[in-house]
């Protein structure tokens, strides 16, 4: 028979230590692929990807007792995914050298068709190059929107931001990509 | 041969759960799936309107490019169990080890040099101070008798005797102090009329009777019958046993 899989039944086992570890291990059954795709999406890399999400993940083991329940679960989980990601994607920005637009471009396209992991065709690949373009705060609102149709209330509680704010920053997102590709010729 | 059951399963009523608690279940579900189609609907409409190239890129391109290694998510959680029980090991000695760290630098703090100067230092000087005061003690004798006395005129002002004085005077001998003064504090109580009859109130008088006999007896017989002059030389005699003993006491 498959177990529960609500909110609250997971909080519930948490909540115990006899049944934390089954909880635990229930709430990365349910949350760790969306999540990892979240992440993936915003460092391109599986073994980057890997490293964040095993780190958020040992971040809620440690800390999901102070989890007070105002908000839901998932986005909680959304939240810590995406501070992990912004701070792994700061670190290495500031580790990096080079100027990033134009060199970062072609680096994450060669490295998308070298990567075993990618299974995408053209527009794939120009697409991903198109939101690598973005400023981190509007990669992750069109990553979010377009990709999890996640709504704006949700939204706005991982990313502490207004509705309209977010609205607005994926608006010019979506602008920005749609801009990229008009000037971009297929081969 | 085989009996076969026919059931008319026509009785049961159609598209209706068949309990409370599944239709409830059901009907969640449902509603579910409605807000997940509005929802979606509504995404679509949004985009569409933003951009009907990118709108059309995602109808497009269903399914995620991006894969991961085979089983990678069957041992992901494992991974993160036995690195997250490391992590809260090492977590708990570093603890412990703050904790002993932060106790022994305070211990081996208390034994700086300068903090065991200043204490011993400090304590030189309350034990001095302490030493000081408790020898200081107004202690007078009159006749013998032990009385303590808070002096109401400073030893440090010596009487004279064509020095007129005004209100009450308290006898106040005092051992240490100088011969002459001495002699001036105890003339002066013999030229006063009243010294033997009436004794200032913070005068405490010694219980032991032998020893206060005299004194006694003058205070608490006022009409004990003897004139001035007999007082008077009474108590010279007492003056000069007293100037006798402070004598003695000096050298």
């Amino acid at each position: 028979m498959k177990e529960e899989t609500s909110d609250d039944h997971i909080l519930a086992l948490l909540a115990s230590a006899a049944t934390h570890e089954r909880g635990f291990r229930l709430l990365m059954s349910c949350y760790q692929e969306p999540l990892y795709r979240h992440i993936r999406r915003m460092v391109y890399d599986h073994d980057d990807a890997n490293d964040i999400i095993q780190n958020t993940f040992i971040k809620v083991f440690k800390s999901v007792e102070r989890f007070e329940g105002k908000s839901k679960l998932y986005t909680w989980l959304y939240r810590i995914a995406t501070n992990e990601a912004i701070t792994f994607l700061n670190t290495r920005n500031r580790k990096e050298t080079d100027t990033i637009d134009t060199i970062e471009n072609t680096h994450l396209t060669s490295q998308l068709r070298a990567d075993t992991f990618f299974d995408g065709n053209e527009v794939q690949i120009k697409l991903q190059e198109a939101i690598s373009i973005l400023p981190d705060k509007q990669r992750t609102v069109f990553n979010l929107r377009y990709y999890e149709e996640m709504p704006y209330e949700e939204m706005s509680e991982v990313l502490s931001t207004s509705v309209g704010a977010l609205k607005a920053s994926y608006h010019h997102a979506v602008k920005k990509v749609e801009t990229f590709f008009k000037g971009v010729e297929f081969m | 041969m085989k009996i076969r059951r026919v059931v008319d399963f026509s009785a049961l009523p159609k598209n209706q759960p068949h309990t409370p608690i599944a239709s409830e279940a059901s009907a969640r579900v449902k509603n579910k799936t409605l807000n997940i189609q509005c929802m979606k609907e509504e995404f679509d409409k949004e985009l569409r309107e933003l951009s009907p190239l990118i709108a059309y890129l995602k109808k497009e391109q269903e399914g995620d490019a991006f894969k991961v290694p085979k089983f990678y998510f069957d041992t992901l959680a494992d991974k993160v169990i036995k690195q997250a029980k490391k992590s809260e090991k090492i977590e708990t000695s570093v603890k412990k080890a703050t904790v002993f760290a932060r106790l022994e630098s305070w211990f081996s703090g208390l034994l700086r040099p300068q903090l065991v100067l200043g204490f011993g230092a400090s304590l030189l000087v309350v034990v001095a101070a302490w030493f000081i005061l408790s020898s200081k003690k107004p202690v007078m004798t009159i006749d013998g008798a032990t009385v303590s006395a808070k002096p109401s005129i400073s030893i440090e002002q010596p009487l004279s005797v064509d020095e007129p004085i005004s209100g009450a005077v308290n006898p106040i001998v005092d051992n240490k102090m100088p011969n002459n003064e001495h002699k001036n504090t105890i003339k002066l109580k013999t030229q006063l009329d009243d010294v033997s009859t009436t004794l200032p109130n913070d005068i405490s008088i010694n219980e032991n009777k032998e020893q206060d006999k005299v004194a006694g007896d003058l205070l608490t017989h006022p009409e004990s019958g003897l004139t001035e002059a007999e007082l008077a030389l009474y108590l010279e005699e007492n003056t000069e046993e007293i100037d006798d003993d402070s004598s003695d006491n000096n050298l």
